[in-house]
């Protein structure tokens, strides 16, 4: 019978414990895009007012109404990097 | 980059109502959820779904009233602007980018968060959890993606950076 490890080796032995739900999985490969059309372009801005109606329209009152439009219009995430790339905007 | 959660009040007291925004985020109807229209943010263009609380400061009357215990809460957090479910459909992935520098923080509370998801912030990459906040810079780089079978869905907030 062989001698059992001091208890603090026996951990020191132990495969790691990685837990599934704990590892992020990475992000996913990206499909190469091609320049967006006119159309996607049409289509873009026209989802940007759709969606301002549609939320203006759960407010209360004009004035906050206008101060969520004037927020929306002026506040912008910036473009992806790419984007600004593409676009000779650096 | 990221920022260490613990170092914000709010953080225990969202963290514990997780249950509360929860149920309500189960109980409201699939219409009140529109389209986030920044279409180029996503690989597919498609997939990203919002529920507006308050944006810039702007009550979003009937949907805090859908959601009432969610927008005490929110309107708790000193120096909150901005509120509202984020929910992002299977296979969606918001494509790297950054947002403006204007003196904000975000976070993002786990609502209802499958296995395969993340969020790149910089060089790190994390998972939400169920009842646990993220709290990052959002001028720094950050991209998000579900490859899990059912949608993902945060609380995400903006406040002013103390």
């Amino acid at each position: 019978m062989e001698p059992s490890l001091p208890e603090s080796e026996q951990r020191s032995v132990e495969p790691d414990q990685v837990c599934p739900s704990t590892v992020p999985v990475g992000p996913p490969q990206r499909q190469p895009q091609p320049k967006s059309t006119l159309w996607q372009d049409l289509q873009q801005g026209w989802d940007y007012i759709y969606f301002i109606w549609r939320v203006s329209r759960r407010i209360r009152g004009l004035r906050n109404q206008i101060r969520f439009m004037i927020g929306i219009i002026l506040w912008k995430p910036m473009l992806p990097r790419e984007n600004l790339d593409s676009s000779g905007l650096k | 980059m990221y920022c260490d959660a613990s170092q914000f009040k709010f953080v225990p007291q969202l963290e514990q109502g997780w249950p509360a925004i929860a149920g309500e985020l189960r109980a409201l109807p699939e219409d009140v959820f529109i389209p986030y229209p920044e279409r180029y943010l996503l690989d597919k263009r498609t997939g990203w779904d919002t529920f507006g609380i308050y944006f810039l400061g702007v009550k979003i009357d009937l949907n805090c009233d859908l959601c009432p215990e969610t927008a005490r809460l929110v309107e708790s957090i000193p120096g909150m602007v901005t509120a509202g479910f984020s929910r992002l459909v299977p296979g969606a992935h918001i494509i790297p980018h950054s947002g403006k520098p204007v003196g904000l923080l975000r976070c993002h509370l786990g609502i209802d968060v499958p296995e395969k998801c993340g969020l790149r912030v910089g060089d790190e990459i994390r998972r939400w959890e169920n009842g646990r906040c993220l709290i990052f810079d959002d001028t720094s780089e950050h991209e998000a993606w579900n490859l899990d079978s059912r949608p993902r869905t945060v609380l995400l907030l903006d406040f002013k950076a103390p």
